[in-house]
């Protein structure tokens, strides 16, 4: 009977003890770094959520009922090997077109090329412990953008439309530059993993609140590596 | 022979541009050998570059692990012996919105997230709970 007791009693502390956690980390991400940006993570349970938004928070998740809550001292090994895992973070730049032009001028070409460069150096020394022939191949997108210009007599539609017509042709010329400009310089990423798209007029909307304006910041394409 | 121009005109936009319609992420860095992903009734073997979907399942077995990176740049590594489903994943790049849900069945992920967490509308789920993302750094753990 005693025996029966503490098989009772040892299975209902492992039915206690949270098979499930989750825990925030100190951010990893460069931009997050330099904002402190911890962010949040909301356990939602019974109809309400329990929140936790320190570094180092950890809850223990119990279905419908409220998680358990602690604060590690410090960050456990594992977490920091499991984090090790992910892939390099991505960079992004803008560039712009002269004004009257659809291709970047020598200038700003220059500018990609320095900072495809430098993305891959970063590249090399994140995945130094990989053999090179393992290590994941570069993805680069292209993102054209216009401003929100455009006569009162189109209609939101059409302006839509438009504009993000635009913006892909803008992407889709400066995706032939990147092509020649990463085959000239033997920069190793090949040209299927370049690709282009028309972000159309969707952030100057947002920048002017839904107007109509002409802007020269969004004669840009956007540049992104990861 | 007008409308045979406006195809080959067509056909080379389409061959000039790389799809990227249903690509949710890619597998970037991976164990040796792959991992598997297992979309409808298919298992398959994922090396690096392999181009993943909405409805997916990523398995890794023991010392398997694999990092990807989502189209809102989410980073998530799937540690050894993990299986993590990507039930739903919608972002509109033009517009940075969408919403995703993933659930992890067993083992553990780190996530660093991207675009979709700023939204509140990234959410993950474990076999009893469910978890808002709201712009941040954290490591999910199911224990088998």
């Amino acid at each position: 009977m005693r025996y029966l007791l503490a098989l009772g009693g040892a299975l209902a502390l492992a039915g206690c003890a949270s098979s499930e956690r989750v825990t925030l980390l100190a951010p990893v991400q460069e931009s997050k770094i330099a904002n402190n940006e911890v962010g949040a993570i909301a356990v939602l349970h019974g109809g309400t959520e329990t929140v936790i938004d320190m570094a180092n928070e950890q809850a223990g998740l119990r279905g419908e009922r409220s998680p358990r809550v602690r604060q590690l001292a410090e960050t456990d090994p594992r977490y920091t090997d499991i984090m090790r895992g992910l892939p390099l973070g991505s960079a992004s730049e803008n560039f712009e077109f002269a004004v009257g032009q659809n291709q970047l001028p020598d200038q700003e070409l220059a500018r990609l090329k320095s900072f495809l460069e430098r993305y891959i150096e970063s590249y090399t020394a994140y995945y130094a412990d990989i053999p090179e022939d393992q290590r994941p191949a570069f993805h680069v997108i292209i993102a054209g953008f216009s401003d929100s210009s455009g006569e009162a007599a189109v209609s939101d539609a059409d302006l839509e439309r438009i504009n993000t017509d635009l913006s892909t042709r803008r992407a889709d010329t400066v995706r032939g530059q990147v092509i020649a400009l990463v085959r000239e310089a033997g920069i190793p990423i090949r040209p299927d993993e370049i690709d282009s798209q028309g972000n159309g007029h969707f952030a100057a909307m947002r920048k002017h609140n839904g107007a109509r304006v002409v802007d020269q910041d969004f004669r840009i394409v956007s540049v992104t590596v990861r | 022979m007008r409308k045979f121009s406006i195809f080959v005109a067509a056909l080379f936009a389409l061959l000039a541009q790389p799809a990227l319609a249903d690509e949710i992420g890619r597998v970037k860095n991976v164990t040796a050998g792959g991992i598997e992903v297992i979309r409808g009734d298919s298992k398959m073997r994922a090396q690096s570059g392999f181009r993943l979907m909405e409805g997916d399942i990523v398995v890794t077995g023991a010392g398997q692990r694999v990092g990807i990176t989502f189209l809102d740049n989410t980073r998530m590594a799937v540690a050894p012996s993990s299986r993590v489903i990507i039930s739903r994943y919608r972002y509109d790049r033009a517009r940075e919105t969408g919403e995703s849900l993933m659930r992890v069945d067993r083992g553990a992920v780190g996530v660093d997230s991207g675009n979709l967490s700023r939204s509140g509308r990234m959410q993950f789920q474990t076999p009893t709970s469910t978890l808002g993302v709201r712009g941040t750094t954290f490591v999910i753990e199911v224990d088998g």
